[in-house]
């Protein structure tokens, strides 16, 4: 598949900080779930009125914003066919939430409260409960036939995707693990999302349709913050699943035990994990060198874009940087990072920071606070979120510029499904209709009432007579005459000006 | 259609980074700009540290997700 779609979903972090140290201990006497519903209720009130086009749970972008389990603020980017775009989007995402956070915090301070929401951006809290950051690349049934030849590949590309994190004071562990989510998977398939989860996620929320493309869900990732560890773990991603696709002989190295290895990789970076038969052992490093050989085999026969490219090249220097990079895993140091890594990849930026304060002498290695250093790292906020002050002192690398990130939080992908829905969703934001973003694949138009109003959800045979159903199914449509043509003849019928959003499709 | 034993790691001809096609925009280690800017992280880590305090680790507990 040469037109790879793919999307992200992130799931939120939100802490109400008390702006007084003396109502502190006012706000634990709620339940724990309470609070955050209150957290997110805030979020969706200060949606409601932010003026954003929004049709149910969909953005005038084409993403999704939406409350998921455990009260989770979750955003999931619109599909994107490129991974600059991908990345684009899903930064945008970040700063839609951060935005909404920033206006639920008004409405507190209106209404006299003494706290105020703060927002991050990981996969752990400092109890131990994860949430997630999941991925959705759509294949060929073919490859999800083979999917089990990207495992291998899951497992070890946490050496440059990793978010890094802080271990607790759990003796005989180490004190830093270069992925939050590998203690969390159990398994290597599941159709869990919670307690038994796997590398890959086989719930079908939608209708597998016979012989279409499928959606490969992703659960073993962590929530990146760089743009170029985002970038490499989506366009990695997707570079293998076309050779799974394309060839029909290939052999990697298959890995004896995968979730164990997920979780020595995490502690050991460098230490060998086991293959089949257990003959022989390989490095995350060494795996992710077989795949990337493997692509510049296939790629001598066939044509790559330029994004590809770009890919492989990102991927092979990064491989370099990690096999010269130098780390004391028992002690969680640095020693040397001679490719500048940490300029690029989270879980080493996150180890070069700690280092720096270790290196004052202030802190030992399984001092508490470095852990508070370690969800700093990952708050949404210019103003206390050590990764964005990272950013804003221009010590790490950049992909985008802010004038993409600002376009995608209002722009859909051109060449998606998205730019339909989005459209939609914008055009038809001030016209006489309901419009209802069902899921991803159906949008409902219900024509209004002759007076400007909507038609009550209670009058359903009205409804349904003033509908129009837009169906969605293939990701990669963006461009339908017959779609222009049903809106013209719903415009027409029903008596509602559609010409804003015709004249645009 | 994997296997363990036939599988070498192979020597791979380096491709030229990102960073060897454009000159770097990163000031070198010497740079007092960059000193600068190391001393401005510093001092916000110090902050955050101080700011922060270790309460705020009860604090942050969220219901599990997915």
């Amino acid at each position: 598949m040469k037109t790879r779609v793919f999307g992200t979903e992130i799931e939120y972090a939100l802490v109400f900080s008390s702006t007084s140290k003396s109502d502190r201990s006012s706000l634990d006497t709620r339940p724990l779930l309470e609070r955050m519903e209150d957290m997110s209720s805030l979020l969706a009130e200060a949606l409601k009125s932010s003026g954003r086009p929004v049709a149910g749970q969909f953005l005038g972008n084409g993403g999704r914003y939406y409350v998921d389990r455990g009260a989770h603020p979750e955003y999931a980017t619109p599909e994107c066919s490129s991974v600059r775009q991908l990345v684009a989007h899903e930064k945008a995402g970040d700063r839609i939430v951060r935005e909404l956070v920033r206006d639920a915090d008004r409405i507190t301070a209106l209404q006299g409260r003494p706290e105020r929401l703060r927002l991050f951006k990981n996969n752990v809290d400092a109890w131990g409960n994860t949430y997630g950051s999941h991925e959705n690349y759509l294949i060929t049934p073919r490859a999800m036939e083979r999917i089990g030849l990207i495992i291998p590949f899951l497992v070890t590309r946490q050496v440059f995707a990793g978010a890094g994190k802080v271990v607790a004071n759990g003796a005989g562990d180490v004190p830093f693990q270069v992925t939050q989510r590998a203690d969390f998977i159990e398994r290597v398939y599941s159709d869990r999302t919670r307690e038994t989860r796997g590398i890959i996620n086989l719930r079908k929320r939608e209708l597998p349709r016979y012989g279409q493309n499928l959606r490969l869900h992703i659960l073993v990732g962590d929530a990146n913050l760089s743009e170029h560890a985002i970038a490499l773990k989506v366009g990695t991603t997707a570079l293998v699943l076309r050779l799974i696709e394309e060839t029909t002989d290939i052999c990697v190295p298959g890995l004896d035990a995968p979730v164990d290895a997920l979780k020595t990789v995490s502690r050991f970076p460098n230490r060998p994990v086991k293959l089949v038969g257990g003959k022989r052992s390989y490095t995350a490093v060494d795996v992710q060198t077989i795949y990337l050989e493997k692509l510049l085999n296939f790629f001598q026969n066939q044509e790559r874009s330029a994004e590809e490219d770009t890919i492989l090249r990102w991927w092979s220097s990064t491989l370099d940087g990690l096999t010269k990079l130098k780390l004391s895993e028992e002690d969680g140091l640095l020693l040397d990072d001679p490719g500048d890594l940490h300029r690029r990849l989270d879980w080493v930026l996150k180890l070069w920071l700690l280092n720096r304060v270790r290196a004052s002498g202030r802190l030992g290695a399984r001092d508490s606070r470095l852990r508070l250093l370690d969800i700093s790292y990952h708050e949404l906020d210019p103003e206390t979120g050590l990764f964005e002050r990272c950013e804003s002192l221009g010590l790490v690398d950049r992909l985008l510029e802010e004038a993409d990130i600002c376009r995608a939080m209002h722009e859909p992908p051109r060449d998606t499904r998205a730019w339909l829905r989005g459209m939609i969703i914008q055009c038809l934001a001030n016209a006489n209709v309901d419009v209802d973003v069902r899921n991803w694949e159906l949008i409902r138009i219900v024509a209004g009432t002759e007076d400007g109003t909507n038609l009550h959800p209670f009058k359903k045979l009205s409804r349904t007579l003033n509908r129009l159903d837009i169906k969605l199914e293939d990701p990669l449509l963006s461009d339908d005459a017959s779609i222009v043509e049903r809106l013209n003849a719903f415009s027409q019928t029903c008596s509602v000006d559609l010409s804003g959003l015709t004249e645009v499709l | 259609m994997s296997e363990s034993h036939r599988t070498q790691i192979p020597k791979r001809k380096r491709l030229r980074t990102p960073e060897e096609e454009t000159p770097s925009s990163s000031p070198s280690a010497s740079d007092p700009k960059r000193d600068q800017k190391l001393k401005e992280l510093d001092e916000f880590m110090e902050s955050v540290l101080e700011k922060a305090g270790e309460e705020f680790l009860e604090e942050f507990k969220q219901v599990e997700g997915e």
